[in-house]
């Protein structure tokens, strides 16, 4: 079978923008497998293994939602579950984000006066805190954390 | 199909392979080191906002536990090839010393804040590439990446 001289040249194109592409994906993963094992072998294997661990730790507890209710208490329990599979060394980072999310979410059912169910939360940051060797935990301090993760949640954080 | 049609394929496949190939190494190589470079800074950020917290908030011995991790994260960084380093963390960790030796002072342990402060001293030293920094002025690095760790969190 021959192809007409228009086909071919298109035939011809189309494999070449196709192994392009195929070339040009293969190449950018190996090249970031590389990257990586010469990344990870200048330190050692346990080393390497902990500052990534710590990394993508800390980069999935930082994803902020806007404060609502709904979107703090869902950010508590995916801490909750974070903390429980986390490296020691994060898990009294996590707790500083665990007392966070309480103080904003006092900061919410307060604004929604529901006073009972915001004394609670603010009990729970300062236990949160106390655990985490803060000597006192004032009111000031709580609003503080709420004021900053609210202002937080608004900016991209490096990945 | 025939040989000729079969030839011109075969060739062009390669040539395209081999074009990707050229472009995707240098976009891949960038990239990567991009994201290594960045992924460490933020480790080290990160990790430097929660020592000055626990500084101003925590008792010694929980404040102690996290500026040693972050010495012990910036140490780890520091080995990585400059590359992969947004910026030497020698400043960073000659604060992180610091801050410890201001710690041990607190909680009365001589002998602890001497040591730290001296390889605060040294590491600070080898950034300034001259004399060695008095301890005021290593309190005053602490203090100002505390201002700087503040803004950042307003």
């Amino acid at each position: 079978m021959r192809f007409p001289s228009l086909s071919r040249g298109v035939h011809v194109a189309l494999l070449f923008v196709c192994h392009f592409f195929l070339g040009a994906i293969v190449a950018v993963w190996a090249t970031y497998q590389y990257e990586q094992s010469h990344w990870l072998a200048s330190l050692s294997r346990e080393q390497g293994r902990q500052l990534l661990s710590l990394r993508e730790t800390l980069l999935v507890s930082q994803t902020l939602r806007p404060a609502t209710t709904g979107a703090v208490q869902r950010e508590l329990s995916q801490l909750r579950t974070l903390r429980r599979g986390a490296l020691p060394e994060a898990q009294p980072i996590l707790d500083m984000r665990l007392a966070t999310a309480h103080a904003t979410l006092a900061s919410l059912y307060q604004n929604a006066n529901d006073p009972v169910a915001a004394a609670a939360e603010r009990e729970a940051a300062r236990s949160t805190l106390r655990g985490i060797g803060w000597k006192t935990v004032s009111e000031a301090t709580l609003d503080e954390l709420a004021t900053r993760r609210q202002a937080s949640a608004g900016v991209k954080q490096p990945r | 199909m025939s040989r000729s049609e079969l030839i011109i394929g075969f060739y062009s496949s390669l040539l395209g392979l081999l074009v990707g190939l050229a472009v995707g190494v240098p976009v891949g190589k960038a990239r990567a080191e991009r994201l290594f470079s960045q992924r460490s800074e933020a480790v080290a950020q990160e990790l430097a906002a929660f020592t000055a917290t626990q500084f101003r908030h925590a008792d010694a011995a929980h404040a102690r536990a996290a500026v040693e991790l972050e010495i012990q994260t910036l140490s780890q960084i520091d080995r990585l090839p400059a590359k992969y380093q947004p910026a030497p963390p020698q400043s960073a960790l000659a604060a992180a010393y610091a801050r410890l030796g201001m710690i041990e002072e607190s909680a009365g342990n001589a002998p602890a804040a001497e040591t730290a402060f001296q390889r605060a001293r040294s590491l600070q030293g080898q950034v300034d590439h001259g004399s060695p920094p008095t301890d005021e002025q290593l309190r005053g690095l602490v203090r100002h990446q505390d201002e700087m760790l503040v803004k950042v969190g307003e």
